[in-house]
């Protein structure tokens, strides 16, 4: 019998890119370079497990912009044209690779993986990933949890308190049109907590969230257990904290595992190397280099120079890391099962998209780890926070601290110098769309879908959810794409300013409204302007629950 | 608008925005008339921890006196704290005057909590919930009082807590002990004041959940049953019987120590209930723990390397102690 539990918590989450009036968006290419790198090896590997019948458990978090965007017809269609590009790169780099053997092998590598991503998603899953987790979830693999609506930072929206529970029922009720039930968990965005959000969460039939490792540590009352044991917040639900030992090995750049020498080079890519004429085709029409996802290189060492990727060398590492992780845990676990009175659990969360897109063996370590967990040892199961819940129904209560996974685990990474000033017009967007559903809460109740008051009430709904994504800030804040993204909060508020004017004034621009339904379309069956109400959606999971 | 918000950046960091109309400063300049030439604008940053705010019971605040720039970041003194700012102009007499007044925000906490009460919840489903405290007896002197058959049960015994409870914990800032006296008296005061006064609560519960079981079991052997139903709820296995009045401190205690000693194959194993027991080279152990009051069952089970053979031996220990105390 094991000592103890591992649960492997992997949070997928892209935020909501689409642009149907924009044909080769760069920022779109991050959900299809996320698809191909991330999302259909995950599926790939939690396939071979099935078919193998391994029996193993893991968390995942799907964001509802990342669902919204597996299920966008147009964006699936788009992939599928990336797909085919980056297949025909393939093929022409099987032939320019012919005398070179190091690179011809990894070029017909490439070509396999493209080819059999193609085979997984038009033929088997029918170009909606979201069905492939779906179906891991129903036989009984995988525990699919949601985020907030958007991926708001709650903390800092939480100024307007029914604006934050409208990133968190939005969300609840998305994922059970997709997912046929109601979650039982949320991944909080950036892990960011505050006092109050909990009871939030548990209002909207959730059962447990995630912290990080200080979140809990730093509770009040002091926690027996640490992070091996989740908390009770006084509302009734439970806090998982991260293990900061195992995040470390992996997330860590230094003295993670991704960045073993024998691994493969992220930042060597051929959209990069190859001579511009034979590369136009395959990056951005304007001429724009970008990764294409093929890169022969592996990490080598600290310098310059690198050296042919050679994927037998990174499976053997990958085998290796897998059983390191593994003993380090059963170490943990037989230590810690000396002082708990229940088996303890070490929560070890990731961002997903690390996993093959960051980290191109990732999905294989995954695949390693679940069956060296399995069947190499008795000491450690995998299991998932639900499972644990069930098993431990009494925990201690305490307040978990505020807290996030960010830079020095507080709020400054979402509230700095290059990215403040987008608040102000949040929070009063958010007060906006609450004076706006009062005052129209009655006609919401009874107002028919297509109704032009009903739609722009919606629709400002939804521009102010996505204005409200963390991800903007932090964009802003890392200085990247920063015109992007203060592009899309401009935009979305924008969008939503002029539907509050145009909603209260009665003059609704039925043509220009049509366009921003077309272009932001997101939540499409979701009442969403309902949340903002104490209505909340009248169509929705909760509502019909209660 | 006029408006001001307040937005914790990290344990020792504000962030606040906000906004004057000329409108507000109209209203204010009808107020003060020319003195509000004189004024200086500000923002006050109030503490308000543990307080239920009203403009005039802070903590104590502080002024930051430069408004014209919309928003700043105000470093702060106390990480755990909660604070409300309020934008307005200060007279040349320190008079303060406010346009509006913030939300309460609080900044995160630095380091672990100073509170170590272990308390804990049961929930089975959305609807399904309930908190106690749980009575930790590891440390637990006995120093007058002859554990029975039924007192054992005492060492599991739960003490529910009220959403009432729970909320003071939170709102309060004070132990949980001092909670539940709080409680008691508020139970005893209404349906039995008589014997509310009898029990001294002061200096004696407040240290009993923090010290162990026992002075907290002589006080609630106070209580009449009904009261200690209504205080405990019904499931709860406590009986409670005499009451004793706090006494002068005259520290006096014994500790015991107990010493476990076997033998088996060297190459066997060999488990104290659920954990293993590490064995010599010939084959023999020997344990050494504290003797506490109560019984202290011991379950060993022995295992042969290649696990074709068992044996379990079961035993338990119990210490009693009485004492006698005289007042000269």
């Amino acid at each position: 019998m094991s000592k103890g539990y591992l649960s492997l918590v992997l949070h997928a989450h892209l935020p909501f890119v689409y642009h149907p009036d924009i044909d080769n968006m760069l920022e779109e290419r991050w959900f299809y370079e996320a698809i191909t790198e991330t999302y259909i090896p995950l599926i790939e590997v939690f396939e071979h497990l099935v078919k193998d019948e391994v029996p193993f458990r893991l968390t995942i978090s799907l964001s509802a912009p990342l669902i919204s965007m597996m299920r966008n017809p147009l964006l699936q269609e788009r992939y599928l044209k990336h797909l085919d590009k980056l297949i025909e790169l393939s093929w022409k780099e099987i032939d320019r690779t012919g005398c070179e053997p190091h690179y011809h092998g990894l070029a017909l590598m490439y070509n396999r993986r493209f080819r059999e991503a193609r085979e997984l998603f038009v033929n088997r899953y029918h170009k909606d990933l979201t069905s492939a987790f779906k179906l891991f979830q129903d036989l009984g693999y995988l525990e699919i949890i949601t985020s907030a609506a958007t991926h708001g930072y709650l903390p800092i929206l939480n100024i307007n308190q029914q604006a934050t529970k409208a990133q968190i029922n939005v969300a609840v009720d998305y994922y059970a049109q997709v997912f046929g039930h109601p979650p039982k968990g949320m991944w909080l965005p950036e892990c960011a907590y505050v006092p109050g959000l909990d009871q939030l969460l548990y209002d909207a039939g959730l059962q447990y969230f995630f912290l990080d490792t200080h979140g809990i540590a730093h509770a009040d009352p002091r926690p027996r257990y640490h992070v091996f044991a989740p908390l009770f917040c006084p509302s009734g639900i439970a806090a998982f904290g991260r293990d900061e030992e195992s995040s470390k090995e992996v997330w860590s750049s230094k003295e993670g595992y991704p960045g073993d020498p024998d691994y493969r080079e992220y930042y060597r890519d051929l959209g990069w190397e190859r001579e511009f004429d034979y590369i136009k085709p395959y990056i951005h029409p304007d001429g724009i280099r970008i990764n294409t996802g093929m890169k022969y290189w592996r990490i080598t060492g600290k310098s310059e120079y690198k050296e042919a990727y050679r994927p037998d060398w990174a499976q053997n590492k990958a085998a290796v890391h897998a059983q390191d992780f593994l003993n380090k845990r059963q170490h943990q676990i037989k230590h810690l099962s000396k002082f708990m009175d229940r088996k303890p659990i070490v929560i070890a969360p990731y961002d997903a998209e690390l996993f093959g897109h960051w980290w191109f063996e990732g999905p294989m370590w995954i695949d390693y780890l679940i069956r060296k967990t399995v069947y190499d040892q008795g000491i450690v199961e995998l299991k998932t926070p639900g499972d644990y819940l069930n098993e431990y129904p009494t925990n201690q209560m305490a307040t978990p601290a505020a807290s996030s996974w960010g830079y020095k685990g507080f709020n400054e990474f979402w509230l700095n110098e290059h990215n403040d000033w987008i608040y102000r017009h949040l929070h009063m967007a958010g007060d906006r769309m609450c004076t706006l559903a009062g005052k129209y809460s009655s006609y919401l109740k009874n107002a028919n879908r297509g109704e032009l008051l009903y739609r722009a009430l919606n629709q400002a709904a939804r521009e102010l959810l996505l204005a409200q994504s963390s991800d903007w800030p932090f964009i802003m804040k890392t200085q990247t794409m920063v015109s992007y993204a203060q592009t899309q909060v401009r935009s979305h508020l924008g969008r939503f300013n002029k539907l509050f004017d145009d909603i209260l004034n009665d003059r609704i621009d039925e043509d220009w409204l049509k366009q921003i339904e077309w272009r932001d379309d997101i939540f499409k069956d979701l009442d969403c302007a309902a949340y903002y109400t104490n209505l909340e959606g009248k169509h929705s999971f909760l509502h019909q629950a209660r | 608008m006029t408006y001001v918000r307040l937005i914790p950046r990290d344990p020792y960091w504000m962030y606040a925005y906000w906004e004057i109309d000329a409108s507000a400063i109209e209203k204010m300049r009808e107020k003060l008339g020319e003195t509000l030439n004189r004024c200086t604008y500000t923002l006050r940053l109030y503490d308000v921890t543990l307080v239920n705010f009203d403009g005039t019971n802070s903590n104590g605040w502080f002024d930051f006196d430069e408004l014209f720039m919309g928003s700043r970041y105000m470093r702060v003194h106390h990480d755990n704290a909660s604070y409300c700012a309020a934008i307005g102009v200060r007279t040349p007499e320190g008079y303060f005057h406010a346009f509006a007044r913030s939300n309460v925000a609080s900044t995160h906490p630095a380091g672990i909590s100073n509170r170590t009460e272990l308390i804990w919840k049961e929930v089975r489903s959305l609807d399904r919930q309930k908190a106690f405290a749980s009575v930790d007896t590891s440390k637990m002197k006995l120093k007058s009082y002859t554990l029975t058959r039924n007192d054992w049960f005492l060492r599991l015994s739960k003490l529910p807590l009220s959403a009432e409870d729970i909320r003071d914990y939170y709102e309060t800032g004070l132990p949980l002990k001092v909670i539940l006296r709080n409680r008691l008296r508020r139970i005893l005061g209404q349906k039995h004041a008589a014997l509310a006064q009898k029990i001294e609560f002061e200096g004696a519960l407040i240290e009993e959940l923090a010290s162990g079981l026992y002075k907290y079991k002589k006080t609630y052997r106070g209580g009449t049953e009904s009261v200690i139903q209504e205080f405990m709820g019904a499931s709860e296995g406590l009986f409670f019987r005499d009451i004793k009045q706090k006494k002068k401190e005259f520290p006096f205690e014994l500790e015991m120590e107990l010493i476990v000693k076997g033998k088996t194959q060297p190459d066997a194993n060999v488990y104290w209930g659920n954990r293993p027991v590490k064995l010599n080279k010939d084959g023999t152990f020997t344990l050494k723990m504290d003797l506490n009051d109560g019984a202290l069952p011991f379950d060993f089970l022995a295992e042969s390397k290649d696990k074709s053979l068992k044996k379990k031996i079961s035993t338990s220990v119990i210490r009693t102690q009485t004492q006698e105390e005289t007042d000269v």
